[in-house]
């Protein structure tokens, strides 16, 4: 037997009836996008590594690194939000504010996460450049619940947190509060707590530590923070900002002073998106108001990205159903194909699919 | 705790963890009924609660991939794989030590003395091979599936690295522990989107 020439590992075809659903996601998406106001945009999947470690380490040390004919240093986009930013800042100066751009995209990593193979994936996502902090964060979440609502995702829930939350953290308890950010983004709670014992903190510092992580709900964790004499002045900003967002979307946006940003370039909230279906996170965002100044632009941004494939999966898990694609109508070619083609250029007309019957 | 709530779905470890893990959810009030001893999942439908069976380096990938919302799995596995799960708590029991050993008339007496062009074998070989590279030596590391002690008698290898919880094993096999690299625990586990959707349920089992 012929042995059969593989994609290379974590790649994937899609046949038609695949890229029927994935449209399905796709137009669903887009369709909210546009009704906000917001345009295509397109970036080259092949960028220059320079691009890639002016915006992140954490994307760099995935990315697919390649070298040219002459030497020069290439990679596959790893995301696209830095690439936007990288254009916004070459060719957008001076135009006016905001830009509202949206895409859908192919991503290479390796290792894009450890449960699956995966290694090249669709993003969808939006941008909003141009805006500070404020109305515009929360249009950016409104737009991810109403992509998510769209689909017919049940049961999904927005993780919200603030870097301000934890820079203020950082201020007041010095080191002893960047270990125990570390801890959690390790998820290790058991090194959370020992940290905790070990460490000088007064008994009501210790008590506020261990009951972050325990706040519920978003009307727990800001108690929790309100709780705290001396943070809860400091931290009036994030609070009232907290408490907006509460107030718009209780329903489906959970603060969670816990979560810890897996971008190390968020500079406001930043969030994720997860379901029951699917045993980790469909999507995230956040604001970065330095990115694109790192291109050369000074100018905020918020934007989302969520993942395709597991927006397509988590759906299909949901028992969501989709419909067979329509066959067409089929015309014997006959004698007079002249006479056929014409018959199928009438059914085309009436924007029925048709063609020849081979 | 309360009814009507969601389903909660455990791994339980066979093996070492398995008494262990039965105890500590009975100490939560959780008891499973099961009809056969062959069953792989059973309930206690009064808690709403879900136990499946499955091998000890299995709990972490069914956690992992969201497929059981907890898990109990030790601190060397953990270690070994390094699974994208939730740590929630130390439950102090199943311990156990992953230790460096050798023939007891070995001339290495420790694991500086191993010569470069040594060989380790072990069930563990993502942990041997951090050991060796945070030591300086640069051994060959020799996976083996189980029964690792009979390595050195054989010939095959001239050190292993393996769990002893009591040291008789090693002591039947004429085998000494010269070294160790970490001690080992049964540790609870969540998956990290269950532990946001389920926290309040499964906080009550880490606090209890």
């Amino acid at each position: 037997m012929k042995k059969f020439l593989r994609n290379p590992k974590g790649s994937r075809d899609w046949l038609p009836d695949e890229v029927a659903k994935q449209e399905f996601v796709r137009k669903s998406l887009v369709k909210v996008f546009e009704l906000w106001g917001y345009q295509p945009i397109q970036t080259p999947i092949l960028i220059n590594w320079d691009t890639l470690t002016q915006s992140s380490k954490k994307l760099s040390d995935i990315a697919f690194k390649l070298i040219g004919q002459h030497g020069d240093l290439l990679a596959l986009r790893a995301d696209l939000t830095t690439p936007i930013a990288r254009v916004t800042a070459e060719r957008l100066k001076g135009e006016k504010l905001p830009f509202r751009f949206y895409y859908v995209g192919k991503v290479f990593r390796y290792h894009a996460r450890k449960t699956t193979n995966e290694r090249e994936l669709y993003q969808i996502g939006i941008e909003l450049i141009g805006a500070k902090e404020g109305a515009s964060d929360l249009e950016c979440l409104k737009i991810l619940i109403e992509s998510l609502e769209k689909l017919g995702l049940k049961k999904c829930l927005l993780s919200v947190n603030h870097t301000s939350f934890w820079n203020e953290l950082f201020k007041y308890f010095g080191v002893v509060a960047s270990e125990l950010y570390r801890a959690l983004s390790k998820k290790d709670l058991i090194l959370f707590k020992s940290i905790i014992n070990k460490s000088k903190l007064s008994k009501a510092d210790k008590a506020f530590w261990n009951g972050l992580i325990k706040a519920n709900n978003t009307k727990e964790s800001i108690a929790h923070i309100k709780q705290h004499p001396k943070l809860k002045k400091r931290l009036g900003k994030v609070i009232s900002f907290f408490e907006k967002i509460n107030n718009l979307f209780s329903q489906s946006i959970q603060i969670d002073l816990s979560l810890t940003s897996d971008v190390d370039y968020y500079t406001g909230i930043y969030f994720e998106a997860i379901t029951p279906y699917l045993g980790r996170a469909l999507g995230s965002g956040g604001r970065y108001d330095q990115l694109i100044n790192k291109f050369g632009l000074d100018v905020p941004a918020v934007g989302f990205s969520l993942c395709l494939e597991d927006l397509l999966l988590a759906l299909e898990l949901q028992g969501k159903k989709f419909d067979k694609s329509k066959l067409p109508e089929l015309f014997s070619p006959g004698k007079d194909v002249k006479k056929t083609f014409l018959a199928i250029s009438t059914s085309h007309k009436k924007n029925k699919s048709a063609t020849l019957k081979l | 705790m309360k009814k009507n709530q969601e389903e909660l779905t455990i791994a339980i470890p066979k093996g070492f963890l398995h008494e262990g893990t039965y105890k500590y959810l009975s100490s939560l009030g959780i008891n499973f009924e099961s009809e056969s001893s062959r069953d792989l999942v059973f309930y206690d439908r009064k808690n709403n609660v879900k136990g499946i069976l499955v091998r000890p380096t299995d709990v972490s990938v069914y956690v992992e991939h969201g497929s059981a919302d907890i898990g109990v799995v030790g601190s060397d596995l953990l270690g070994e794989l390094v699974p994208d799960v939730a740590k929630l708590k130390d439950l102090h029991f199943g311990k156990c030590k992953l230790v460096v050993a050798v023939k007891k008339n070995s001339k290495y007496k420790k694991s500086e003395a191993l010569p470069a062009n040594a060989k380790i074998a072990t069930k563990f070989t993502k942990l041997a091979n951090d050991y060796i590279h945070k030591k300086g030596l640069s051994a060959e590391i020799i996976k083996l599936y189980g029964s690792v002690e009979l390595a050195p008698i054989l010939g095959l290898s001239d050190a292993i690295i393996d769990l002893v919880a009591t040291g008789k094993t090693l002591k039947a096999n004429n085998l000494i522990a010269i070294e160790t690299i970490m001690e080992s625990s049964a540790i609870l586990i969540a998956n990290p989107v269950s532990y946001k959707l389920k926290k309040h349920r499964i906080n009550q089992m880490v606090s209890e």
